[in-house]
């Protein structure tokens, strides 16, 4: 026999759907990937602002400065999937790697030791590559967010060689940050 | 027309279909964190665990993390029908009243 229901049943079921569906968007809102946009754009603001203070030659301790957030990413990731798990959870860990041989190691290998500038430059296009690709894959705010810091990247690059390291912290990790902020506080 | 589910119905079945329907269908959810998130006990979110598994609404897949046996609960594609019909069929009710 069909189950029968009064309408005040009926709402109050729904009720009580939407206070679970909003329990469960407030979780998947702390898994959104804002963590790793506010890890990685303290580190692109450190370093850069290191080389400003420090001369070209504190390209040299970029690696160090890398070492607290790839340790930071691990542990987001950990406890994110010790929540919620599932077959993508380790694709941050792939990007980081594949961003690690192609934007990071391989200019060493074809240049030996590249002008510092123009490293610095080449690597953070690389990572953006890697942005608008995902972004073309997974959520298009990732796209949009590639390609305005490669455009900056390569203002930065050419017509601001003077103020370049500053121009890159702001510019390059700035908007990495503030991506964090708006996905963590206006998406619904 | 959409069909309520009697499984489905209970209002702990319910707000367990809401929250893993929530997810996107490759995502599972730890059964400590579900059970805090929905405010239940063990055995409480355990018994109506069984009974939607039972159904064909979620599955469970047990495994360990740091040496600590855990265990993912996720919606069926089958459960995720059935809990779209069942919330059509309950907006259908107040639609027509």
């Amino acid at each position: 026999m069909p189950m029968k229901l009064s309408p005040q049943d009926a709402a109050t079921a729904l009720a009580e759907v939407d206070l679970a569906r909003t329990a469960m968007r407030h979780v998947i809102r702390e898994h959104r990937g804002h963590y790793y946009l506010w890890i990685w754009g303290a580190t692109w603001i450190a370093m850069p602002l290191t080389a400003y203070f420090a001369g070209d030659g504190a390209v040299r301790y970029f690696a160090l400065i890398c070492l607290p957030g790839i340790l930071a990413s691990v542990a987001v990731s950990l406890v994110q999937r010790r929540q919620i798990s599932s077959p993508d959870s380790f694709r941050p860990f792939g990007v980081m790697a594949g961003i690690l041989l192609f934007a990071v190691i391989f200019p060493f290998v074809l240049h030996g030791r590249p002008d510092p500038r123009a490293y610095y430059a080449y690597a953070c296009l690389a990572c953006m590559q890697a942005y608008v690709v995902m972004g073309l894959w997974v959520d298009r705010y990732l796209l949009w967010l590639g390609l305005f810091v490669a455009a900056m990247i390569l203002v930065g690059f050419f017509l601001l060689p003077g103020i370049f390291w500053l121009w890159m912290a702001l510019f390059a990790g700035g908007p990495l940050v503030l991506t964090g902020f708006y996905i963590r506080h206006c998406w619904r | 027309m959409p069909e309520l589910d009697e499984i489905i119905h209970q209002p702990v079945r319910l707000r367990i279909m809401a929250a893993l329907g929530s997810l996107s269908p490759r995502e599972q959810v730890d059964f400590a964190f579900l059970k805090d998130k929905l405010e239940l006990t063990d055995g409480n979110l355990g018994a109506h665990l069984r009974a939607l598994e039972d159904a064909g609404s979620i599955a469970g897949e047990k495994t360990f993390v740091a040496r600590r046996p855990k265990t993912f609960v996720a919606a069926s594609t089958a459960g995720r029908k059935a809990f779209a019909g069942h919330v059509a069929a309950l907006q259908a009710i107040i639609k027509t009243s």
